[in-house]
């Protein structure tokens, strides 16, 4: 590395990028295991950072922000909800629908936010412990100096890993998602459960954009959400429908992001020592605007290579169907 | 415990009326839903829906304006109504959109074909351009099983944010500003008569006749609309559905490309906005127009309206014209109403304390 900074400096944007990520993939995850797929996370991610972001300029108070956008993901997934759970629709039109409704109303409704400006998360370290280990080097300011959030969407990773593994609500949503009637036959309350999956995931869209709004860009510009909601709904299929899997993801896409952000400080066609024709090609692709695709580009590739990998396998097997009771 | 019990069971017989008249009753609820929206921003409903649909078929250069925006929403459209014909959901149409775009400017501003074989050659280069891009997905969900909606969009950013990168980079004009020089007047489409009217719209009607003749009547329109209906049992038949699925995303990603190359005519310059986003507005219409390509032209009809209409709105009144798309996406949120209600009886009834 031609700066010593450099790795450092990498490590430490990619924690905040990687959380929205794995909110956002961690409430998707929670809504397929119950059998709903919610292709709108990109949508739900949007009014999210909006709603948390006037809130917090309205307020002053961005955890009153947090709040407010927590509902306001939790309110449009009950949309899809209602449509995909009470009324049997195909969850494939619905989701599409959502992303749509998202990116429309943040756009609508969005414009006269841009210029406000707010006082975020500030990164916080941990109380007695956090000035030392922040002096970790390389590793310390990226894990030890982050805002609430982020915290809490890696602390998030185990709880959410135990109560789908190891509790009895768990088995219940396994169950309702490989198989409602089963579950029915049990005496399980297969729409109320997939209401919970889906709106708890709805909630976690929702503070994951609201993550970008008001911790890691403190900005709010329409489409700001930027894909990564689409990348988060890869990122399910990439984990196989398992949280721990899903940080695996996130910290990847995160370090890509960063990468793409920090990549303008080097001089990367220098750095490989090239010339003539390939050094052409690669000042192209060293272009910040062609590096930061470079998410879009992977995200893709890794989806390709999870499909290929397993046909589907860990997929809950009632994905995309809803349940009629004494139907099928 | 006493609750409202809302049970939901599977309607027998659909009253073809009921049918028929889906997409007229999505468009408008959506309507009236947009209403309340306009109020509730401190807008007049009955002078905003005046100047979006009929103030633009009061004067000779809106209509022009709504043919002319007619032409790359039903190309896009299309390249959505096809691979939904075989159950496959292609969101990227913005994305081959640009390939076409983008394919025809490079080729516009840089190649030099003798006369009358200038033109061909844009439509068909950008044209090939877009099967290119749209394959991508189609193949990795033959080959792969990769789902083919994340795919379609995430290549929605890559081509969007190449076009960036060319339009202030290699394609910039000196303007300094993200756009392209303009292109010679002999790249561009023959206009009729004194207007601003071009051949495209004849290559979109052609586009449209030729897509519903092949959907109605060809072999592979038949192994599309069995895939469709049924994967399994037109696996039976000997209809291998990873040829279908390339097929359906190499067709769209060409119409969807030779949109972008006929846009540029009307634009005549590249520009990173050259779509509003016809490639999503393409979602609603192949929904409400899931019928037939015919069923696509005429709700792709509807929508150039609500496009030239949102032009004279933004300049009349204080609603931004992205009203619009709210209005486009509340339109498939009834047509998912619409068709809940198809298919199944809903009775809500009190169910109070007893047994």
């Amino acid at each position: 590395m031609s700066d010593p900074g450099f790795l450092t400096l990498l490590l430490d944007a990619a924690v905040p990028a990687a959380a929205p990520l794995l909110l956002a993939s961690l409430g998707g995850i929670v809504s397929e295991r119950s059998g709903v797929v919610n292709l709108g996370v990109e949508g739900i991610m949007l009014i999210g950072a909006l709603s948390g972001f006037a809130v917090t300029v309205v307020t002053g108070n961005p955890y009153v922000g947090l709040v407010a956008a927590a509902l306001a993901g939790l309110g449009i997934s009950l949309v899809h909800a209602v449509l995909c759970i009470s009324l049997k629709a195909n969850q494939i039109i619905t989701g599409i629908m959502i992303f749509l409704l998202g990116v429309a109303v943040t756009n609508f409704l969005g414009g006269s936010w841009t210029d406000s400006t707010i006082d975020g998360l500030a990164p916080v370290t941990i109380p007695v412990v956090g000035n030392t280990l922040t002096q970790i080097p390389v590793v310390g300011p990226a894990v030890f100096s982050n805002s609430v959030i982020d915290y809490a969407a890696f602390l998030l990773v185990p709880v959410l890993w135990y109560v789908l593994e190891k509790t009895e609500t768990g088995m219940k949503i396994t169950a309702v998602g490989d198989n409602p009637e089963a579950a029915d036959t049990m005496g399980i309350n297969v729409s109320r459960l997939r209401y919970a999956c889906v709106l708890s995931g709805g909630a976690l869209a929702g503070v994951a954009g609201a993550q970008i709004s008001i911790s890691f860009a403190e900005v709010w510009v329409p489409g700001i959400v930027a894909g990564r909601g689409w990348i988060a709904v890869a990122l399910v299929i990439f984990a196989q429908w398992s949280p721990s899997r899903a940080v695996l993801g996130a910290v990847l896409f995160g370090g890509l992001e960063a990468f793409a952000i920090r990549s303008q400080q080097l001089n990367i066609t220098r750095a490989v020592g090239a010339d003539g024709a390939a050094a052409d090609v690669i000042s192209v692709l060293a272009e910040p605007t062609i590096v930061s695709l470079y998410p879009y580009i992977v995200t893709t590739i890794v989806l390709v290579y999870a499909a290929a990998r397993t046909e589907g396998g860990a997929a809950p097997k009632a994905l995309l169907d809803s349940y009629v009771r004494g139907e099928g | 415990m006493s609750s409202i019990d809302v049970s939901v069971t599977p309607r027998g017989e659909v009253p073809i009326w009921f049918d028929r008249g889906m997409p007229v009753f999505a468009v408008l609820s959506a309507l009236a839903a947009g209403a309340i929206v306009i109020e509730l921003t401190g807008g007049e409903t009955a002078q905003f829906y005046s100047l979006m649909f009929l103030e633009p078929l009061t004067r000779f250069s809106s209509q022009t304006l709504v043919l002319l925006r007619t032409v790359p929403l039903v190309l896009t459209a299309l390249a959505v109504y096809i691979p939904l014909r075989a159950g496959l959901y292609n969101i990227g149409a913005e994305g081959q959109f640009y390939v076409g775009a983008i394919t025809a400017t490079v080729i516009a501003l840089n190649v030099s074909v003798p006369g009358v074989l200038f033109i061909p050659v844009i439509l068909l280069t950008s044209a090939l351009g877009g099967v290119v891009w749209g394959s991508i997905p189609g193949y990795f969900r033959a080959r792969f099983g990769a789902n083919e909606i994340i795919t379609s969009l995430l290549l929605v950013f890559v081509a969007t944010g190449i076009n960036e990168y060319l339009l202030t980079g290699p394609l910039q004009s000196g303007a300094g500003y993200p756009a392209s020089d303009l292109i010679p007047e002999a790249a561009r489409l023959p206009v009729i008569a004194d207007t601003r009217i071009h051949i495209g719209v004849f290559i979109a009607l052609a586009v449209v006749v030729i897509i519903y003749a092949t959907i109605r009547t060809t072999t592979i329109g038949f192994q599309i609309r069995s895939v469709g209906a049924n994967p399994v049992s037109s696996r039976i038949q000997g209809i291998r559905s990873r040829y279908v699925y390339i097929a359906v995303f190499a067709i769209a990603g060409g119409i969807a490309g030779l949109a972008g190359a006929i846009e540029l005519s009307t634009s005549a310059r590249l520009q990173s906005d050259i779509s509003p986003g016809y490639g999503f507005t393409a979602i609603p219409i192949a929904l409400l127009g899931r019928r037939s390509a015919f069923h696509v032209l005429v709700a792709a009809l509807f929508f150039g309206l609500l496009f030239a209409g949102s032009t004279g709105v933004s300049v009349e009144t204080s609603i931004s014209p992205s009203i619009v798309s709210v209005i486009e996406a509340l339109i498939i949120l009834f047509y998912i109403v619409g068709e809940g209600l198809r298919s199944y009886q809903i009775s809500i009834s009190q169910q109070g304390g007893r047994a």
